[in-house]
C-alpha cells in the first residue's frame, strides 16, 4: 500500500513536472577514433523530458552504418526532485577511413525540436580484422618478444580491445580477447591462453562466448573470444599488458605464440560537481528495496528488515548504509548476504548482483517504529550523472510485551473450553500408509481388464459366426440335451439326440449340420484331434439314432436314460479334447 | 418396601451414569476435572499422562493445548493445537483457540497468504484430512472405474454411463491432488514450534555459527533435516538456518511432548 502510494506521488510529481522541467539533449561519443570494421557507440541522453519524447533519428553519414540500437528510461525521486533520463544508444560501424563528421541529431520533445552538436569521428586505416590490436604468430619465439605485425591472409592471429579507454574510477572496462583461427589449420591441440597483466586494476573474468565461426575475406574462422572484467579503483594511467595465445600446429614446428598489443587505459576521477553528500563510490546502476518480515512486532521480540540492493557495477564496494529509524528502538546489523557475479547486460555480461543486508529491530515501547528511507547514492557512467536509489519507508506497530499481564495467559472467557464428548480419543495413521490401501487400489484394475476380455470375446463372436458357433457348441448341446425327458415318443427322443449331436459335432468341426453322417462325423473329429474311441463312440452313437428313427424297433438303438448319458460323457471327452 | 426399592434403584442409576461417564471421558477423567478446577499445569500433566497410554488423539490435544494455554505456556501450546487441527481441521473450537494463541505471540498472526491462488490452496488442504482425501479419491476411483466397465460390457444406459465415468474420473483427480498437496503440507515435513522464549536461527549446526536471526516463542517451522541436537528449518518469513532441537518442539501427534507418529 505504502509503495502503492510512493509510486502514485512520483507519477503525480511525473506528470507535473515535464511543462517546467528543463530539458538538456545531449549526444556522445564512446570514442572519438576507430578503426574501420571497429563498433563505436553514440549515445543521445535526454535529461529531463519524462514524456512526449520521440525517437532521434540518426543522419545519414556515408562510411558509417548503424548496426543496432537500444533504449533506456531512468526516473530517480531524490531529494524530492523527480529526474528522468532516457538514453538512446546507437551502434556505429565504420566501413572506410577518414575523418566524420556526425551532424546535429534532432529530437522531438512535445513539439519543440532540440538539436545536439555535431560529432567527428576519425576512422584509421582500414583492417582486414574486425578489431583493432591483431597480432600474427611468432612461432617459436618466446611469448615476451615484440608482437610482429600481422600479415594478410594469416591462418592464426589474436586481438584484445576494451570497450571504453577512458573509463571513470569505479566503472567496469570490458576487455575482450578474441582469437582466430582460420579452417585451414588443424591445431594439435586446444591453444592456451595466458592473460595479460592488469596490474591496479580489480580484474574479474567473465562468462566465456560461444565459439563461432565467421568469413573474413572469404576465408572461413573459428572465433573463440575471452572477456574480463577490469574495474580501477583510482584514476590514472593504467597498462593492460599483452596476452599470450600458445599452440601446436605441427610437432616438427614446436609450439608457437601469439602475442597481442597492450592497451592504456586513462581512467578519469568521478566529477567533482554535484557529488552528493554521503556518495561512497558506488558507480554503476542500482535500486534498493527496504521491506520487514512483519509489520507488528512485541516489546522484548524482534522483527527482521531486510534492505536489498540490486544492480550492475561495484556492488562489493557497497558498506551497509546507515538505517534511519524513528521510535524506541534498538537496531542490530543481524547478517549480510552478496550475491556478486557476472550477469547478462545487452551483448555481454557485467559484474553486478544483490547485496542483502538483514538488520533487527528490538522496539523498546509500545506504538510505532518506523525505518527508512534508505537513499543509495551513485554514479551513473552512462549518463555521467550521480543518481539515487530510494528505498521506501517500513512502519511497525509494536504491541505490549508478550509477558505483561494477560498477554500470554488468557482468561476463561478469551479461550474456547475443553471437550469432553467430541473429537477421537486416539490418533488415526493415514490410510495412506498402509500397503492394503494400495493393493486394493489395484482391485479395480483387475475388474477393468476382466472387462476388456469380455468384451474383446463379444466383439470377437459377433464377427466371426464360425467361431462363436463352435465356443457356444457345447452350452446350447447342453441346453437341448436337459429338454429330452420332455420327448413325447421314442422318434421324437432319437431325433432330437440327432440334433443335438450332429449340429454339435459340425459346430466343433466347421462344416454344415444337414450332410453329416456317421461315418463322416467319425473322420472329421478324429481329424481335428479328437481321441479314436471318442470319434468311434460319436459314429456309433449317430448311427443307433439313425437305426432307432428309420428302422424303429431295431435292438440297436439305445434307451433314454442310456442316451442322455452317453451324449453327455461324448460331448464331455470331445471338449476336454478340443479345448 | 417401594420407597426403599426407588432408593436402590436411584443408587444403581446414578452409580451407572458415574461409570458410563467416566468411560466416555475414559483416561481424561482426571485432566478434564483438574482444568475445570483451574489447575492448569496439573490439567496439561494428567494430559500428558493419558497421552503416554496412547490417547493422542485431537481430543486430547486440544485440551492438552488449552491447558498449556491457559498456564502461560505459548509454544508448546501452539504445537498441541496444530496436532489436533491435523486430526480435526473443521473443528471450530480448535481453529478459534489456535488464532487467539497466535495472535498473542510476539510475532503476532501469520502473515496472510501472498496471493489469492495460495489462500484458495490452503484452503482446499487445510479443510479435509489426509484419510478423508484419500478415501474420497479412491471411491470416485472406483466409481469411475465402475462406469468404464459396465461401458465396456454394454451394461446400462451409454450416455448416462459415459458422464458418470467422467464425473468420479474429474472428482477423483481432484480428490487426490487435493491428498497429495495436503500430505506435501503436513505429512512429508514435520511442523515445529519454537517453545524456548527467545532462540537464534543459525546459519549452522552449532552455536559457533553466525546467527540468522532471532526467534521467539510460537514462531512455527517447517523441519527438513534432524542432525544430533540441531534441526535445519525454514522459519515463518521464509528464513531457513539451523535451531536447537531443544528450543522447540514438533507439532505432531504423539507421546508426550507432541511428538511421533503422522495422523490423517
Amino acid at each position: 500500500m505504502r509503495s502503492a502510494l510512493a509510486v502514485a506521488l512520483v507519477i503525480v510529481a511525473l506528470t507535473a513536472a515535464p511543462a517546467a522541467a528543463e530539458v538538456d539533449v545531449h549526444a556522445s561519443l564512446n570514442r572519438e577514433s576507430a578503426a574501420v570494421g571497429e563498433t563505436v557507440e553514440l549515445t543521445v541522453a535526454i535529461t529531463g523530458a519524462v514524456s512526449g519524447v520521440t525517437r532521434p533519428e540518426i543522419p545519414s553519414v556515408e562510411g558509417i552504418e548503424v548496426v543496432g540500437s537500444s533504449s533506456q528510461q531512468n526516473i530517480t525521486f531524490a531529494n524530492g526532485q523527480v529526474s528522468s533520463i532516457n538514453s538512446y544508444v546507437f551502434r556505429l560501424r565504420p566501413t572506410r577511413e577518414g575523418t566524420f563528421t556526425i551532424p546535429g541529431i534532432e529530437v522531438q520533445i512535445g513539439g519543440e525540436v532540440y538539436t545536439t552538436t555535431p560529432l567527428t569521428l576519425t576512422v584509421s586505416g582500414g583492417s582486414r580484422r574486425p578489431t583493432p590490436a591483431p597480432s600474427a604468430p611468432t612461432s617459436p619465439m618466446p611469448p615476451d618478444v615484440q608482437p610482429a605485425a600481422p600479415e594478410t591472409g594469416d591462418d592464426i592471429f589474436a586481438t584484445t580491445e576494451v570497450d571504453d579507454r577512458t573509463p571513470y574510477v569505479g566503472q567496469q572496462v570490458t576487455l575482450t580477447l578474441t582469437f582466430y583461427q582460420s579452417h585451414r589449420v588443424r591445431l594439435l591441440s586446444n591453444p592456451e591462453y595466458t592473460p595479460p597483466e592488469t596490474e591496479g586494476l580489480v580484474a574479474e573474468p567473465l562468462p566465456s562466448g560461444e565459439q563461432i565461426s565467421r568469413s573474413i575475406d572469404g576465408v572461413p574462422y573459428e572465433i573463440i573470444t575471452r572477456r574480463t572484467a577490469l574495474i580501477a579503483p583510482a584514476a590514472g594511467e593504467y597498462t593492460i599488458g599483452p596476452a599470450t595465445i600458445t599452440y601446436m600446429r605441427s610437432y616438427l614446428g614446436g609450439e608457437e605464440t601469439i602475442t597481442t598489443d597492450p592497451i592504456t587505459l586513462e581512467v578519469r576521477d568521478l566529477p567533482g560537481a554535484g557529488r552528493p553528500e554521503g556518495f561512497s563510490g558506488l558507480v554503476g546502476r542500482f535500486h534498493a528495496e527496504l521491506s520487514a518480515d512483519t509489520d507488528r512486532v512485541r516489546v522484548g521480540g524482534a522483527a527482521a528488515v531486510r534492505l536489498t540492493v540490486t544492480g550492475t557495477g561495484n556492488l562489493r564496494q557497497l558498506e551497509a548504509p546507515e538505517l534511519p529509524l524513528r521510535g524506541r528502538a534498538r537496531l542490530y546489523q543481524s547478517s549480510e548476504q552478496r550475491r556478486i557475479g557476472p550477469q547478462p547486460s545487452g551483448d555481454g555480461h557485467a559484474i553486478g548482483g544483490s547485496v542483502a543486508l538483514e538488520y533487527l529491530v528490538m522496539p523498546e515501547e509500545p506504538g510505532t517504529v518506523t525505518l527508512g528511507p534508505v537513499t543509495l547514492h551513485y554514479f551513473n557512467p552512462q549518463t555521467e550523472r550521480y543518481e539515487a536509489a530510494v528505498t521506501s519507508e517500513v512502519a511497525l506497530t509494536v504491541l505490549p510485551a508478550s509477558g505483561s499481564a494477560g498477554a500470554s495467559r488468557p482468561e476463561a472467557g478469551e479461550i474456547r473450553y475443553i471437550k469432553t464428548h467430541e473429537l477421537g480419543l486416539r490418533s488415526r495413521p493415514p490410510v495412506t500408509a498402509s500397503a492394503w490401501f494400495w493393493l486394493l487400489q489395484l482391485a479395480p484394475v483387475a475388474g477393468l481388464g476382466w472387462a476388456l476380455g469380455r468384451r474383446s470375446e463379444t466383439l470377437r463372436r459377433a464377427r466371426d459366426p464360425q467361431y462363436r458357433r463352435f465356443v457356444e457348441a457345447e452350452s446350447r448341446a447342453r441346453r437341448v440335451l436337459r429338454a429330452l425327458d420332455g420327448a413325447a415318443s421314442t422318434e421324437e427322443l432319437y431325433d432330437a439326440a440327432d440334433e443335438i449331436l450332429t449340429e454339435y459335432i459340425a459346430a466343433k468341426t466347421g462344416v454344415a449340420a444337414a450332410s453329416l453322417g456317421p461315418e463322416e462325423a467319425r473322420e472329421l473329429l478324429a481329424s481335428a484331434g479328437v481321441d479314436k474311441a471318442a470319434a468311434s463312440e460319436a459314429g456309433e452313437l449317430l448311427e443307433q439314432l439313425r437305426a432307432g428313427l428309420y428302422a424303429p424297433g431295431s435292438s440297436r438303438a439305445p434307451s433314454s436314460g442310456e442316451l442322455r448319458e452317453r451324449l453327455s460323457e461324448l460331448i464331455e471327452a470331445i471338449e476336454a479334447a478340443l479345448r | 418396601m417401594s420407597s426403599r426399592a426407588a432408593a436402590i434403584g436411584g443408587v444403581l442409576l446414578a452409580a451407572m451414569i458415574a461409570v458410563f461417564a467416566r468411560a466416555e471421558d475414559g483416561p481424561l477423567a482426571e485432566a478434564n476435572a483438574l482444568y475445570a478446577a483451574g489447575q492448569f499445569e496439573a490439567a496439561a500433566g494428567a494430559y500428558r499422562e493419558a497421552m503416554q497410554t496412547g490417547h493422542d488423539g485431537a481430543r486430547v490435544q486440544y485440551n492438552l493445548a488449552n491447558a498449556l494455554h491457559r498456564s502461560g505456556q505459548l509454544g508448546e501450546a501452539i504445537a498441541h493445537y496444530l496436532a489436533a487441527r491435523r486430526m480435526a481441521p473443521r473443528d471450530p473450537d480448535i481453529g478459534a483457540n489456535l488464532q487467539q494463541a497466535l495472535r498473542q505471540r510476539s510475532l503476532g498472526p501469520p502473515a496472510p497468504p501472498p496471493s489469492w491462488l495460495h489462500a484458495l490452496w490452503a484452503e482446499a488442504t487445510g479443510r479435509l484430512t489426509l484419510n478423508e482425501l484419500a478415501g474420497a479419491a479412491a471411491a470416485c476411483y472406483w466409481l469411475a472405474m465402475a462406469g468404464v466397465a459396465a461401458l465396456l460390457l454394454g451394461v446400462g444406459p451409454r450416455r448416462p454411463l459415459t458422464r458418470a465415468a467422467i464425473a468420479f474420473g474429474v472428482l477423483g483427480l481432484i480428490a487426490a491432488t487435493l491428498a497429495v498437496g495436503r500430505w506435501w503440507r503436513f505429512h512429508r515435513t514435520a511442523e515445529a514450534v519454537v517453545v524456548a522464549e527467545a532462540t537464534e536461527l543459525r546459519t549452522g549446526p552449532g552455536e559457533s555459527f553466525e546467527s540468522v536471526q532471532t526467534l521467539s516463542e510460537g514462531w512455527m517451522l517447517q523441519v527438513h533435516e534432524r542432525q544430533s541436537d540441531w534441526w535445519r528449518v525454514t522459519a515463518e518469513g521464509g528464513s531457513t538456518g539451523w535451531v536447537r532441537a531443544a528450543a522447540a518442539i514438533p507439532a505432531q501427534a504423539g507421546t508426550g511432548k507432541a511428538s511421533g507418529a503422522g495422523t490423517g
